[in-house]
């Protein structure tokens, strides 16, 4: 199997950047790869990752994407998983828990 | 003074090593190390000020970076004496007792504002080593002082 692909497509630039900065080096086993949100489909057709962290989940991504999360809509501090075929809502979204979530995609 | 970024024009970042290089004058006496930069992040959502101070820490390891959370801001400023400050809203606490801040976007949109050392700066869309070079005018200024 190959490495696993993320592809990062959060709203707001500086904040999509530095996610896909501190995963590329504290996650090196992965793919990390980032876009605007504006090119979120294209992007999934063409690299076919295996999660996608947003700021809002589309159509596309929920038929077409094994796994993703809906990171803090509205910059408001409730995000949603859909991991492995199971939707978790989660307040307050640490680092560390995408950290974890990276290390261990199924 | 407006520095503009466009954003369907942006560049996407590679590692960690595409950004930034702090200057050269650089020295890591420890001397310098006791009394070097404070950055103090207290913007919201948390994982991002986590990333962002993660990213600061790796790349500027002669700067100090503390979070905490945007209520404490102002306690935070009159205990840690920071001399930069990103935050997600600017309180008078900060606009009057810090050189150089970051009010990275108010109310979640796209405009950001900085103020470094009495000059403010307009961004329609910040990006990362913006805020890296805003953390090296505030070395700067600290090593004036």
């Amino acid at each position: 199997m190959g490495a696993r692909r993320i592809l990062v497509a959060n709203e707001l630039t500086s904040y999509r950047q530095t996610l896909a900065i501190v995963l590329r080096e504290l996650r090196p086993h992965v793919e990390v790869f980032e876009t605007a949100s504006e090119y979120l489909e294209g992007e999934i057709t063409r690299l076919r990752p295996d999660l996608v962290i947003c700021s809002h989940v589309t159509y596309a991504v929920r038929q077409r994407v094994a796994n993703w999360i809906e990171l803090y809509p509205e910059c408001k501090p409730y995000s949603t998983f859909y991991i492995g075929g199971q939707h978790r809502a989660k307040r307050d979204v640490q680092l560390t828990d995408l950290l974890a979530l990276c290390a261990s995609l199924p | 003074m407006a520095a503009q970024n466009d954003p369907v024009h942006e560049v996407a970042l590679g590692g960690i090593n595409s950004l930034p290089k702090p200057p050269d004058n650089r020295t890591e006496d420890p001397a310098r190390r006791r009394g070097r930069p404070r950055v103090l992040m207290a913007n919201e959502p948390r994982a991002y000020r986590e990333g962002i101070a993660a990213v600061i820490s790796q790349l500027r390891p002669t700067v100090d970076v503390e979070t905490v959370e945007p209520d404490a801001l102002d306690e935070s400023i009159k205990r840690y004496v920071p001399d930069m400050v990103i935050c997600s809203k600017a309180t008078e606490t900060l606009k009057g007792r810090v050189r150089v801040w970051v009010e990275l976007y108010p109310e979640n949109g796209a405009i950001s504002v900085a103020n470094i050392g009495g000059r403010r700066m307009e961004y329609t869309e910040i990006q990362l080593p913006d805020l890296l070079s805003i953390v090296d005018k505030a070395e700067e200024l600290a090593k004036a002082n």
